[in-house]
């Protein structure tokens, strides 16, 4: 690899051997002006700054590998308007240039920033471009301009450039677009909205065989993969280029005075807010991740009560709470007005809060990107390192301290894995094009299966996707009224304008989930909660949300009215999901720690101080090493207890824990509970387990797994889940105009109906097909089952039989989470179970 | 109480069910929703399964038969009518049978704006407050309300069937309807409730309490 070496003196000259000659004055000429602008203050461009550029004035496509706050901005913009400058060089006449440059973003909260890093570089240039941002929350009179005519830089989300590919013209608006910068690329592969990307990248190459695509991305283990997404077949001259900038952190785990006295589970951390409280108070902002909303809202009350002197200093950040109350907090958090927030992963992205000097993580970040990644979050000065507390919430949790630094330091981090053939998304996008300007089949066809996404898309699966969008799937009666997407005049087209303004109210990946607003009965909105949580709830009942006491007043339509209470309330809501599973790379990690605690010194704190908990592990039971696979056998006053450790992840577990309880009820008919934690499992039953049977008939056989899979685990239940957001990107589930929510509601079908109709009466629906592909790869993690499965086939398995509960069996009993197995039939399931009246 | 959630009494050959919503799976497709054709028939398919095995004289509609205005759907109506055109058919309005009263004439259906009485029967679409004192009959069948329950197991398992409701004074049957949601109830412990569940493709009627 060759960077340019520009020849630099004040005010002086680039050079680049590779552009041809004719151009290399000019190309002098533009660099000339990024170096003096640089000099004037009294600033040095980044090598990976200089390496952008070089390779994008090349005609590179590429990834960009650097860390927010770096000057990736400067690294990718710049050469765009030094491009400029190169091909006009009166640059600073004004002329209708129309679009030249898109950055998407995944953040609307990014936007702001970006926005003005990029102005201030034109003022300083006296370059007369205009920069215009396009989100969600843009208004109708700025859209309809920004439909007519385009700044010449525009910041936008993939929503939002979906949204223009559904007006009509939208080939005029981009004619003169030279280059993309996808920003975050990190955070949008791996979702729909990766997907929706890499599609309108698809079109707008379609439109502009010239364009120049970049990614921006924070380090994963799958860099080049990151890229080849981004990308696609079409890849051209591609190039990585890494910051390489080493940011300084440091991990300090938090820890218990004796690990004999600290509680072996299900405190969730609070036993150690003494020792929190001491940093609280030597930093200057500080942010508490928690791992759960639920987790946020305790940790910000018991602070509170135990250390009221926080109290105005101290916020509460997460995900359900109301938008304007977070910006809020995000603001005085910017300005320093904040020593405390304690959040969610509501906080990992955004914008930099310089003022936070240390960020505390409670309980596993499950992970070490986003370990890496929150510790990011402090530290901003030039030169500061980065301070991150890692506090644990059960004592085996300690090993994860040791784990994550291990990891940090030899640079393991986590892959990003794209999702495949997303027939929603692509549905979803067909009828984009079909209602702005129609499409050709066989050209959009062409475009689709050159994205990463779709490479594997075949013939039959695109011709039901047709069939989808244009009779309404399989067309039984052509006569009916369906026809949504219709041939005219070659191209496929949506003419009728209540569709088209259906479609296009409802683009968009993100699952707005089935929440219930919180609001104050004077006013004011506090936030959401799910439907659940409520429903538990009578009125006259208090519990804790964002921070504060309510109690519940009354119901109406979708929103929960409370007013605030003087009680004290140890109710708090939960919410749905949250239970990330830990990092195939962090448990490998672990495996090795734990076997480390064992030798006569280990090295790191963690393990010297876990030591007396393992060995009390080794002399009840045994530890496993990394060739052993420890399965614990036991009976209690509670039933017979199957104790498995396999360290592969809460998913992993869960869907092992399933097939076992269905392999082994097959050996004899039995019934039983499981639950789990990231270490390992526990079946329970009221009669003895056959454990030593069911190894010697294939317990760890990964034959015929997904058909056991399917016996298993409720899925249809699972898969329905899945449905949802599927049925809602493809079309079937219309969310409705804004504020108008009763106009649309005889078109209101739950995704369940949904789901029961389509698998009876069509069964070969994509939809369905997806809605199972997905909850076996994100539900139940089947390839890591898969791999799992192998590694304990050359296990050797070591049974003990310990008599009590042991230090890793500890945690898992107190997890209340108790998934039930059963193979009984329907009808008899119908029987046994209760109906259990919810009285008022 | 027949498992195709629909009631018959057997002396006078007389079907009831409620909350049919013919014409619903059109209405989404002409609003563009892909929703499968075939379920389409389904509701008619099955009507016509209970009309001939138990040579049914006589349907009663509780409300909400068609879903909303006429479309594919309700010209399939059109042409099972034919089919069953010696069949009574008695509708109590629902808030969804918007169609004008010609329609109807020209489908033979006897309309009530209200209720009708029959049998010191009454016949309603939306449930009657349980307080009201019922004068010059003695139960009530309505609809409206879709009823579901939620039932749960052991251990997290839960499950939610249509049902039939049956209180002090009324029963609230269950949408007869394929294409129809569920609405989760909670019984109070006087109340009797009937879930209809599919075992091994047949439904079954089961108490639950």
């Amino acid at each position: 690899m060759r960077a340019v070496k520009p020849k630099h003196k004040s005010g002086s000259k680039g050079t680049s051997a590779e552009i041809e000659r004719s151009d290399t004055d000019r190309t002098q000429f533009a660099y000339s002006i990024i170096y003096d602008w640089f000099n004037q203050n009294n600033r040095q461009p980044f090598e990976f700054q200089k390496q952008a550029w070089h390779y994008y004035l090349n005609g590179y496509n590429g990834l960009l590998n650097a860390p927010t706050g770096s000057g990736k901005t400067y690294a990718l913009w710049l050469p765009v308007v030094m491009e400029y400058i190169i091909h006009n060089p009166d640059y600073k006449k004004k002329r209708p240039n129309g679009i030249q440059m898109l950055w998407i973003t995944p953040l609307k909260a990014l936007s702001k920033d970006i926005e003005k890093a990029m102005k201030d570089v034109l003022e300083a240039l006296e370059i007369p471009w205009q920069v215009s941002t396009r989100t969600g929350d843009t208004t109708q009179s700025t859209r309809a301009r920004q439909n007519k005519n385009l700044h010449e830089v525009l910041i936008t989300t993939p929503e939002s450039v979906h949204v223009m590919l559904s007006q009509k013209g939208y080939p005029g608006l981009f004619k003169g677009l030279k280059a993309v910068i996808v920003d975050e690329w990190h955070e949008l592969l791996g979702s729909k909205r990766g997907v929706q990307t890499e599609l309108a990248l698809s079109r707008l190459r379609g439109l502009r065989h010239e364009l120049k695509v970049w990614g921006v991305s924070a380090t994963i283990g799958n860099l080049d993969e990151a890229m080849d997404v981004l990308l696609g077949e079409n890849k051209g001259k591609a190039k990585i280029v890494r910051a390489e900038l080493e940011k300084r952190i440091e991990i300090r785990s938090v820890l218990p005075d004796e690990v004999e006295k600290f509680p072996w589970a299900g405190h969730l951390g609070i036993r150690l807010i003494d020792k929190i409280i001491p940093i609280l108070r030597a930093s200057k902002s500080t942010l508490i991740f928690t791992n759960t909303r639920s987790q946020s809202e305790i940790w910000y009350r018991k602070i509170l009560e135990l250390y009221p002197e926080f109290a105005g200093e101290i916020a509460l950040h997460h995900g359900s709470i109301d938008k304007e109350m977070r910006n809020w907090v995000e603001r005085a958090l910017h300005n320093g007005k904040l020593k405390v927030v304690v959040c969610t992963s509501s906080l990992d992205l955004g914008v930099d809060f310089r003022p936070v000097d240390n960020v505390i993580q409670i309980g596993s970040p499950k992970g070490v990107a986003r370990f890496l990644q929150r510790a990011g979050r402090s530290g901003h000065q030039p030169d500061a390192v980065s301070r991150i507390y890692f506090v644990p919430t059960h004592s085996l949790e300690l090993v994860e301290g040791a784990a994550l630094k291990e990891a940090i330091e030899q640079k393991v981090f986590e892959d990003r894995q794209p999702i495949l053939k997303p027939y929603d998304v692509l549905i979803q996008y067909l009828v984009t094009l079909a209602v702005s300007e129609g499409f050709d089949e066989s050209a959009v066809y062409e475009e689709v299966n050159s994205t990463f996404a779709f490479q594997t898309l075949r013939d039959d699966e695109w011709s039901w996707i047709m069939k989808f969008i244009t009779t309404g799937g399989d067309a039984l009666k052509n006569y009916d009224e369906y026809r949504k997407v219709n041939f005219e005049e070659g191209l496929l087209r949506l003419s009728d304008r209540r569709k088209a303004l259906f479609h296009k109210l409802s683009i968009g990946t993100i699952d707005s989930d089935l929440s219930m607003n919180v609001r104050y009965l004077s006013g004011g909105r506090l936030g959401s909660i799910e439907e659940g949580f409520i429903a538990s709830l009578k009125t006259g009942d208090t519990f804790s949300f964002a921070g504060r006491n309510v109690e519940l007043v009354s119901i109406k339509e979708n929103t929960a009215f409370v007013r605030r209470s003087k009680k004290r309330s140890s109710r708090v809501p939960s919410w749905a999901g949250g239970r990330m599973p830990l990092s195939s790379r962090l448990t490998e990690m672990l495996r090795v720690k734990l076997n480390e605690a064992l030798e006569a010194n280990p090295k790191d704190i963690e393990i010297r101080t876990i030591k007396p908990l393992v060995t009390l592990q080794a002399l009840r039971s045994a530890v496993p090493k990394s060739n052993e696979l420890l399965i614990e056998k036991f009976e209690t006053d509670e039933g017979h207890h199957l104790f498995v450790y396999p360290f592969e992840g809460r998913l992993v577990h869960e869907g092992m824990a399933a097939i076992f309880s269905y392999r082994m009820s097959q050996l004899k008919p039995m019934t039983f509970s499981y639950a789990m934690n990231d270490y390992g499992f526990e079946l329970l039953s009221d009669t003895e387990i056959p454990i030593e049977d069911a190894i010697n008939n294939n317990l760890f056989s990964d034959e015929n797994l997904t058909e056991d899979i399917y016996k298993s685990i409720n899925s249809g239940e699972l898969a329905k889940r899945r449905f949802r957001p599927i049925a809602r990107i493809a079309g079937l589930i219309f969310t409705g105009y804004p504020g108008k929510y009763k106009t649309t509601k005889n078109l209101q079908a739950s995704a369940q109906l949904l789901f029961e109709v389509f698998s009876k009466y069509e069964p070969g629906s994509l939809l369905l097909k997806q809605a199972h592909e997905e909850m076996l790869q994100f539900q139940l993690e089947e390839y890591r089952l898969r791999i799992a499965l192998e590694r304990i086939r050359k296990q050797k398995v070591i049974l003990t039989h310990p008599g009590r509960p042991t230090p890793f069996a500890f945690p898992i009993m107190v997890d209340f989470m108790r998934e039930k197995m059963s193979s009984e039939k329907l009808e008899d399931r119908v029987r046994k179970m209760q109906l259990k009246y919810e009285k008022d | 109480m027949l498992p195709y959630k629909a009631i018959y009494i057997e002396k006078h050959k007389t079907l009831i069910a409620s909350d049919i919503h013919l014409g619903k799976v059109g209405h989404f497709r002409n609003a563009g929703i892909a929703i499968p054709g075939g379920l389409a028939e389904a509701d008619l398919i099955s009507l016509d399964k209970i009309i001939k095995e138990l040579e049914v004289n006589e349907l009663f509609v509780l409300g909400d038969m068609f879903h909303s205005g006429v479309n594919y759907d309700v010209r399939l109506f059109d042409a099972w009518r034919d089919v069953h055109h010696s069949l009574d058919i008695n509708l109590v309005k629902g808030n969804h049978d918007v169609m004008s009263d010609e329609i109807y004439n020209h489908f033979e259906i006897r309309l009530h704006k209200k209720y009708f009485l029959w049998n010191r029967f009454l016949f309603t679409h939306k449930p009657l407050d349980e307080s009201v004192q019922l004068n010059g009959c003695d139960y009530v069948f309505c609809g409206h309300v879709h009823p579901g329950v939620r039932l749960t197991g052991k251990a997290k398992q839960t499950l939610s069937l249509p049902c039939f409701h049956f209180t002090e004074k009324q029963c609230i049957l269950p949408a007869f309807g394929e294409f129809t949601g569920k609405h989760i109830i909670k019984p109070n412990g006087r109340d009797r409730v009937f879930v209809v569940a599919k075992s091994e493709n047949e439904y079954i009627v089961l108490k639950v309490d």
